[in-house]
């Protein structure tokens, strides 16, 4: 697969733009200790950082992606999680323009424009999670799905892979089983042959660790999205994502309407993806993802009679091109050098106060930094979320939202301190109640029984 | 008459479902008091129900819908309040059902394309203006098609329906700028008859002009549209776990699915479908614009897929069979009318309460009993009720902060001069109340009345 130089050029550039952003997702932290855990040969199947579901099973479906993000960590520190965001960034962007360059071949500016929605909305995900890695993938997937057999045979060892990093993959085999589907009802002679093509494909989502489980992941967040995380809530056209999305898919409805006929294929992959990319907002980018070779395909060229009248283009430049981008690769160390956690959201100055042991209960948002900063203040609960649902969510939002009966709930867990925000209702309210504060500042209030 | 057999039996089996539902709207009782004031003494320019934003402009949007609301109300009780629902939803279904049979000769494809109006619709089928929106909604697009198809009159018509629109309810603004699409993108194709677009375009604007509001008429949807009240679960985006998010879900699906698949469509019909599916997308409420807009597109679908299912074998329906369907419309709506509810279901409001509620102003009422306590209670005046606008900001803060009995509650409770509580039990500033030991007047398992100190 020969891909563009002008695809490689923007993915260098937005490679360079993402190490403006910094290092501060709350879900890195507890990625990074799950892969390091991992990396020391010990793949945590049952829950070890908090104290409120110890012991209860947890998910292993993004194993690798922890791995990933761990030894990029412990190679290089936080340079190598900026260094992976960029690599991953990079390979995003020139993926997606590269499927655009291959629909619209000569055409770099109506390129650009259809991959423009899928760099918009994507860049909503450009976080140093496994996430991003799966919309890699998620990428990859479209652009190998467009070609023939062997990209589609190519699309399985894609999937292994994918169903190692994240819980996307589902999705992707969605994709595998409709373009079967589609391709058999086009090509009726040998259709059989796509049988063993989808049943390979569903083979390769079930040897993972968690074998048949790996799916439960992906089928909880499916089938019952933790709405109260502003990602996994549904699309809003008020925010700026869901603006984006909504054009999106009026983009998709208008070019469908006015353009060319879609193929069979195109519309099997269209239809669920827009359909998965209403269900939460984090999913939006995958319909813009799927849009691009569509779009490409189908939108005027508005410099098309300027370019019939030049000369070809010279493929000469190509080395040149090339030579650029090396040069421009070259500085990216540079970018990522001086890469260091952005912790003014977090509430470092309060860590002294908080006791270690189990019983600290503490804010959702810093579960995941808390077992990383303090590894020995066992977490009540964290962004893993489902190891939690439903009960500790449950008691969870009874006591940050002090909710009656919370003082009960307190007392049942045996909770001894609490890391909260000072305008979290508890705050207030366990105050009210005799709660001694041990340590207030603007970010954070520690609270001692 | 052949036409009309199918779109009537569809119509009558919608409005029959409807009559199913109780009168249990909480917003109904404001509209009914508003549309009784209306004829009292003239449209209700200023707030008379609340003691919190008493005198303060009010939103005058609604006025001719709330007043046929309130007759209906007048002429035969809360039977007459239920009759309206089960005629204006019977309508609302009958029109999508014949706009889709607009091009396609197939009973089965128009009652497959309208089943998507008929469920998405159920969730706006409520005694409320805003039903009214949906109809006429409804035959706007029938008329903008048919205006498009050559009808001068269809157009010219379009125009006094927005007139009217303009006075029921806000909506009316999605039929003002479709009106315009479609008018813009006629006199761009067809230049024989661009003078006639052009005409009804300016004065289709002109007319949401002419209402007791003037330009005024507009604040109401364009801040709806700007800024949603995401805190109500019907301004709320839309959600694919719930199923109405479902059906809206498998709607929008379809009309990919028949956009890229299948014979072309007619490209003029982008003009409409594209706004209604970005409009449909905002709110929960809006879902059912596109299933309503979208019918005559998959009837035409539905109709290749059975002639190519069928080998191009015809189903038309006759003519002594559309007057049986005709006549069983007839039965149906009958019948409609004698189960339609004759009294509201009370059973969400706290009526035992009603005795023990303080008279004048100080009153501290849950948002979703404000409009019930008005009806209820006219000597007590609200703190806050549906109306929701004219209460945003300061006095939707302090309701915020009182009944989640947030930091600064009580300092709220002192300076707006709260008297009583009138909450759900399981309220925080219920529990708050009762640990600091104010006393309780009266109380059951749904409501608890609480004088403050």
């Amino acid at each position: 697969m020969r891909v563009s130089p002008f695809a490689l050029f923007l993915g260098v550039v937005f490679a360079y733009l993402v190490t403006l952003q910094p290092i501060n997702d709350s879900d890195l932290f507890w990625h990074v200790e799950t892969g390091r855990l991992t990396l020391a040969g010990d793949l945590p199947r049952v829950e070890v950082f908090s104290w409120t579901a110890r012991g209860e099973p947890v998910f292993t479906d993004q194993w690798l992606g922890d791995l990933v993000l761990a030894v990029a960590r412990a190679a290089a520190g936080w340079p190598g999680i900026l260094a992976l965001r960029a690599l991953a960034v990079f390979a995003l962007v020139a993926l997606v323009v590269d499927a655009a360059m291959s629909a619209r071949p000569r055409a770099p500016i109506v390129a650009a424009a259809a991959a423009l929605p899928a760099i918009l909305l994507s860049r909503f995900a450009w976080t140093d999670r496994p996430e991003l890695l799966g919309l890699v993938c998620f990428a990859l997937m479209i652009r190998l799905l467009r070609g023939g057999d062997r990209e589609l045979l190519f699309a399985i060892p894609l999937l292994f892979v994918w169903a190692q990093l994240h819980g996307s993959y589902a999705l992707g085999l969605g994709l595998i089983l409709a373009s079967c589907a589609a391709r058999a009802i086009e090509e009726k002679p040998e259709r059989w042959r796509f049988v063993p093509i989808a049943s390979f494909a569903v083979l390769a989502t079930l040897l993972g660790p968690s074998g048949l489980d790996a799916w439960t992941s992906s089928g909880g967040h499916f089938l019952a999205p933790p709405r109260f995380i502003a990602e996994e809530g549904a699309p809003d056209a008020r925010t700026l994502p869901g603006a984006f999305f909504l054009i999106t898919l009026a983009l998709v409805i208008a070019t469908a309407s006015l353009g060319r006929r879609a193929t069979l294929r195109e519309t099997l992959v269209l239809v669920p993806v827009a359909l998965v990319a209403l269900t939460a907002t984090r999913h939006t980018p995958l319909l813009a993802i799927a849009a691009v070779p569509f779009f490409a395909s189908r939108w005027p060229d508005p410099i098309a009679g300027l370019r019939d009248r030049s000369p070809a283009a010279p493929e000469a430049n190509l080395g040149r091109t090339r030579a650029f981008l090396i040069a421009l690769l070259a500085f990216l160390p540079i970018a990522v050098l001086d890469a260091h956690v952005d912790e003014s959201t977090y509430p470092r100055a309060a860590l002294a106060a908080v006791p270690e042991g189990a019983g600290v209960f503490n804010q959702y948002d810093w579960g995941g930094w808390l077992l990383y900063a303090k590894p020995s203040t066992p977490v009540f609960i964290d962004g893993r979320l489902f190891p939690y649902v439903p009960d500790v969510l449950a008691d969870y939002r009874a006591i940050v939202g002090a909710h009656p009966g919370w003082e009960s709930v307190v007392a049942r867990h045996g909770v001894k301190a609490m890391l909260v925000r000072p305008s979290d209702p508890i705050a207030v309210r366990a105050t009210e109640r005799g709660w001694r504060v041990a340590f207030r500042d603007a970010i954070a209030v520690v609270l001692i029984r | 008459m052949t036409r009309l057999g199918v779109p009537l039996l569809v119509g009558a089996l919608a409005g029959a479902l409807a009559a199913v539902q109780p009168i249990n709207d909480t917003d109904v009782w404001w509209h009914l008091a508003t549309g009784r004031e209306t004829l009292a003494q003239g449209i209700v320019r200023s707030d008379l129900f609340s003691w919190t934003v008493r005198g303060a402009p009010v939103s005058t949007d609604q006025w001719l819908g709330q007043v046929v609301l309130y007759l209906s109300y007048a002429v035969a009780g809360w039977w007459g309040v239920a009759l309206l629902r089960v005629v204006l939803v019977g309508t609302l279904i009958a029109i999508v059902a014949l706009d889709a049979s607009g091009r396609v000769q197939r009973p089965l494809a128009v009652v497959l394309a309208t089943m998507p109006a008929l469920l998405l619709t159920r969730a706006v089928a409520v005694d409320r203006p805003e039903l009214a929106g949906f109809v006429l909604f409804a035959a706007l697009l029938y008329l903008l098609r048919r205006g498009r198809a050559g009808s001068w009159r269809a157009l010219v018509a379009c125009t006094a329906l927005v007139g009217v629109w303009a006075n029921v309810h806000g909506s009316f603004a999605l039929g003002a700028v479709l009106t315009g699409f479609v008018c813009i993108e006629g006199a761009l194709r067809d230049v024989a008859r661009r003078r006639e677009y052009i005409a009804v375009a300016l004065a289709t604007l002109a007319v949401t002009l002419a209402t007791p509001a003037g330009i005024a008429t507009w604040t109401a949807p364009g801040s709806h549209f700007l800024s949603p009240p995401r805190d109500i679960q019907e301004w709320n985006v839309v959600d694919v776990r719930t199923p109405l998010g479902v059906a809206y879900a498998a709607t929008l699906a379809l009309l990919i699915a028949s956009v890229l698949a299948g014979p072309r469509i007619d490209p003029r019909e982008a003009v409409i479908v594209i706004p209604v599916a970005f409009l449909s997308l905002t709110a929960a409420r809006q879902a059912p614009l596109l299933a309503i807009a979208v019918a005559p597109l998959f009837a035409e679908r539905v109709a290749w897929a059975l002639a190519f299912a069928t080998r191009g074998a015809t189903a038309q329906i006759s003519r002594p069979a559309s007057t049986f369907l005709a006549a069983a419309a007839v039965a149906i709506a009958a019948m409609a009318v004698a189960i339609a509810p004759r009294a509201p279901d009370e059973r969400a409001y706290p009526r035992a309460a009603l005795d023990s509620i303080p008279h004048g102003d100080g009153l501290f009422a849950r948002y979703e009993w404000g409009g019930w306590l008005i009806w209820n209670a006219p000597a007590t005046p609200v703190f806050v009720d549906g109306r929701l606008f004219q209460y945003r900001g300061a006095v939707l803060d302090d309701y915020q902060r009182i009944v989640t009995a947030k930091q600064g509650w009580r300092d709220a409770v002192t300076r707006r001069g709260v008297r009583a509580l009138l909450v759900v039990p399981s309220d925080p500033v219920a529990v708050r109340a009762r640990e600091l030991g104010w006393r309780v007047i009266a109380s059951s398992e749904m409501f608890v009345l609480i004088a403050a100190p």
